[in-house]
């Protein structure tokens, strides 16, 4: 069986950072702490979102780079500060709005904004799921996954480009069938008992 | 990134060999228990039908699945080497002993793996018992373990042979003597050390259902746990002199936080320990560790007036004290007790009669920590559709497949749209949620979880839920085509509905992996999102010598040190970190409200779990509308955000 690293952080692998964060995250060396920037980076996602979002020449399609800017360096810190745990919270906040608000403003089919964001919330709870469970996630699939903020640059390059439908459609197909296949042939391979199992939930 | 800073460990489970059955994904299966039974204290001789205690407890075991029961005795002539710490020391069993005829015996050696001796009791008699440092093995047991003892029962022998510690290992590692705590405690050690699987700790004088012992051994997982009862739990016959009265824990969310014994003393209590502590396979160093620590601490006389009664308790203690995560396992109905005298012996057997196992692991099955809606209008029935489907031998996994069709059936009459159809759609989506209660129950109830099933569980929940939103919002767009966010915006009602919930759900995670992270924890252990309790409690836990230890305190692995556990465990001023009570009035506010029931249920309510999510919308849906359900799940969801919101902020400054 394939060896998975344990990741040193929960908080850290629920940023769900994709290879420009990561990238931008290695520039600080760790030096940068992670909230203050994700938290305008959210805020400065709503202003633009609230300034416009339908047309191409509007506001919103550069927020991604501008929450990049600010949230993506701060990937490389260990999280360990005592809000730090506000981050993934903060970055999902700014990635499924943004998304959502795209989606909406640009008319995208409602099984298309559902379908991205079904296979972006699939992902965020089998990634804690999972290492509820000691099945942690390889590294790569971060990367493959695009990370919040290649998904965000994507669907406003859509907006730039005109053609959020597309892209969409081709996101939310690679995401959800990504995602799917990684999930399940990793749970091919982990161990079916004889391990700890969390409790079963049936609170969340 | 500084990866030299945080060395990535290696996911231990993988390492473990595992043996494949031919077209099955690999299952690490873990070995069952080595159960110690510490036949050392007077009550392990009360006579019962069976014989002695200890030969009913061999017998219980014996139905177990064990992989051999090492038993620990006095030697026969009371050599009384620690007059002090040893008070029993002039009742010492006499040379017939625990195990009182050599068939018993016999039908211990044929339950084990470890390979059978025929010379079992004969081997009992050394001339070595009593000397200290010096452990001698006598030449039949040689002449047995060079024959047929495995490799664990050698390097038992080895390891007590290097401790210089009192206990005589004989008979390939399956009897033990020692003269006192000290002997015990390092015997438990040696066990520990040589592996082979989880080690199983038994006082003689136990009286419990094979049941309540199956709790611990029996369950797949294997890990680390104590049986515990809670305060209220109690029979209110139990004599005050009995020793498991003695053995004060405090459990939060089903993890044993602090344990005391007669030296170690607990802050606020909340349940029993009753003598039975199971050590997984992960955690067998800390206990050796521990064990040898502890008996130390009683060669120095620093345990106070902790004797050989308590070894269970004390061990307890130290790997609380330790940071290792011990699950604390609740008897439920069932009995666990220890006896003191023949008349309390009767009694505690009698007792056991007057309960119905089953019905008592039917109850155990429902999770204790559950919302309003979960514990009282669906845990109060469910037990009859659980034991219904164990009979006809559904899994748990069948369950939750059964659940989600139900949830789907239930989308699909949301998305009619008419008024019928919709009550169709919330009874369908309450159903649903019963079955979700119960896939849970089920897996406790015939001891089927697995990780698989535990991530099925919890993945469809969502799943369900939002593909209902999806219904709910289908239905009230109906043919009517609104604009891009359909008639009166319902498809971004919908859509809000579900991210809201989503990132309420991230705050939870996220709050309890920086949580897990911070002590050193396994999340595992944590269970997200519970409005109950959901932290640790900031004053000082269990106290002794004023210091405080939580979980915090002790981080797991090598840096726990022997030096600081001897100071852990004797209440030294040790290089412990406490973790710093923050967030004061709130913290203080949310501990009043735990006190008083209502209050408590209020607290659970308002975050809005699962159970009353699935009522707000079949409720909302069945009776009026979908933008009705959307706008109801917001409100309340956005209120339940910032209420969790501000305690857990009040909680991490």
């Amino acid at each position: 069986m394939h060896m998975t690293r344990v990741p040193r952080s929960s908080v850290v692998t629920y940023r769900d950072d994709g290879v420009l964060a990561r990238g931008m995250g290695l520039l600080v060396a760790g030096q940068l702490p992670p909230l203050p920037p994700a938290l305008a980076g959210a805020f400065v996602t709503g202003v633009m979102l609230l300034l416009g979002v339908a047309g191409a020449d509007g506001p919103a399609v550069f927020a991604p780079a501008v929450a990049l800017m600010l949230a993506g360096p701060g990937s490389s810190h260990p999280h360990d500060g005592r809000l730090d745990w506000l981050v993934p919270p903060i970055l999902r906040l700014t990635e499924y709005g943004f998304v959502a608000c795209v989606g909406f403003a640009w008319g995208v089919p409602r099984v298309l904004v559902f379908g991205l964001l079904g296979a972006m919330l699939f992902h965020h709870y089998d990634v804690v799921y999972r290492c509820r469970q000691h099945v942690y996630p390889p590294p790569w699939l971060a990367s493959a996954g695009l990370g919040w903020e290649g998904r965000m640059l994507l669907v406003a390059l859509g907006a730039l480009l005109g053609i959020v439908t597309p892209v969409f459609a081709l996101l939310a197909l690679y995401l959800s069938a990504l995602f799917c296949w990684e999930s399940v042939t990793c749970w091919l391979a982990a161990p079916r008992s004889g391990v700890e199992a969390a409790d079963l939930g049936g609170q969340d | 990134m500084p990866e030299s800073a945080y060395p990535p460990p290696v996911r231990p489970p993988s390492a473990r060999p595992s043996a494949n059955r031919p077209g099955e994904p690999p299952a690490v299966k873990a070995p069952p228990a080595v159960a110690v039974v510490l036949a050392t204290t007077p009550g392990a001789r009360l006579g019962c039908a069976e014989g002695t205690l200890v030969d009913r407890l061999a017998d219980q075991l014996l139905t177990l699945e064990v992989t051999k029961v090492v038993s620990v005795f006095r030697p026969e002539p009371a050599t009384a080497r620690e007059p002090a710490h040893d008070p029993g020391a002039g009742a010492t069993p006499e040379p017939a002993g625990p195990f009182g005829s050599s068939e018993r015996f016999e039908r211990f050696e044929t339950s084990g793996t470890a390979g059978a001796s025929g010379t079992s009791l004969a081997s009992r008699t050394t001339g070595t018992t009593g000397t200290t440092g010096n452990v001698g093995i006598s030449g039949t047991v040689d002449g047995v373990k060079g024959a047929e003892a495995s490799e664990a029962d050698a390097a038992v022998v080895e390891a007590v042979k290097g401790t210089g510690g009192d206990p005589v290992i004989e008979d390939a590692g399956r009897v033990i003597r020692s003269t006192g705590l000290v002997g015990d405690l390092r015997a438990v050690a040696a066990i520990a050390r040589a592996g082979g699987g989880p080690v199983a700790v038994f006082p003689g004088d136990l009286v419990a259902h094979t049941e309540a012992l199956a709790l611990l051994l029996a369950d797949p997982a294997r890990g680390t746990g104590a049986l515990v009862a809670a305060e209220r739990d109690l029979p209110s016959s139990a004599s005050p002199a009995a020793p498991s009265s003695r053995a004060p824990v405090r459990a939060e969310r089903g993890r044993v936080v602090a344990a005391g014994n007669s030296f170690h003393t607990v802050a606020e209590p909340n349940a029993r320990f009753r003598a039975v502590l199971h050590v997984g396979e992960a955690d067998l160093a800390s206990l050796a560790e521990v064990a040898e620590e502890l008996a130390n601490l009683a060669r120095d006389r620093r345990l106070g007036g902790a004797d050989d009664s308590e070894v269970a308790d004390l061990l307890l203690a130290g790997l609380v004290r330790v940071g290792v995560a011990v699950r604390a396992v609740p008897l439920g109905l069932l009995h666990c007790a220890r006896v003191s005298g023949q008349r309390d012996a009767d009694a505690a057997i009698v007792r056991l009669a007057e309960v119905d196992e089953d019905r008592a692991r039917l109850a155990a099955a429902v999770k204790s920590d559950d919302g309003f809606v979960a514990t009282f209008l669906v845990s109060s029935w469910s037990g009859h559709l659980v034991r219904a489907a164990a009979r006809l031998g559904l899994t748990p996994n069948a369950v939750t497949g059964l659940s989600v069709g139900l949830a789907g059936l239930s989308a699909v009459a949301f998305s009619a749209g008419q008024r019928r159809a919709q009550l169709a759609g919330a009874v369908l989506l309450f159903l649903s949620f019963v079955l979700d209660c119960v896939d849970g129950q089920l897996a406790r109830y015939t001891r089927a979880f697995s990780p698989l099933g535990a991530w099925l569980d919890a993945t469809f929940d969502r799943v369900k839920e939002y593909v209902v939103y999806v219904g709910l919002a289908v239905g009230y767009a109906g043919g009517a085509d609104g604009g891009v966010t359909g008639p009166q915006g319902v498809w971004a009602l919908a859509v809000a509905a579900m991210l809201v919930q989503a990132i309420r759900h991230m705050i939870d995670f996220s709050y309890a992996g920086a949580r897990a992270d911070a002590a050193g924890v396994d999340p595992i252990w944590e269970r997200p999102g519970l409005g109950g309790s959901p932290d640790l409690p900031v004053h000082g836990g269990g106290d002794l010598s004023g210091a405080p230890s939580t979980p915090a305190a002790g981080r797991r692995g090598p840096a726990a040190g022997a030096a600081a556990g001897a100071a852990v465990m004797a209440g030294g001023a040790g290089p412990v970190a406490v973790r710093r009570g923050g967030g004061g009035l709130v913290v203080r506010l949310s501990a009043r409200l735990d006190r008083n029931t209502a209050s408590r249920w209020l607290k659970k309510i308002i975050v809005l779990p699962i159970g009353e999510r699935m009522v707000l919308i079949a409720v909302t849906a069945g009776l009026f509308n979908a933008r009705v359900t959307f706008l109801a799940l917001l409100a309340w969801g956005g209120v339940a955000a910032l209420y969790t919101l501000t305690g857990r902020i009040a909680r991490s400054l």
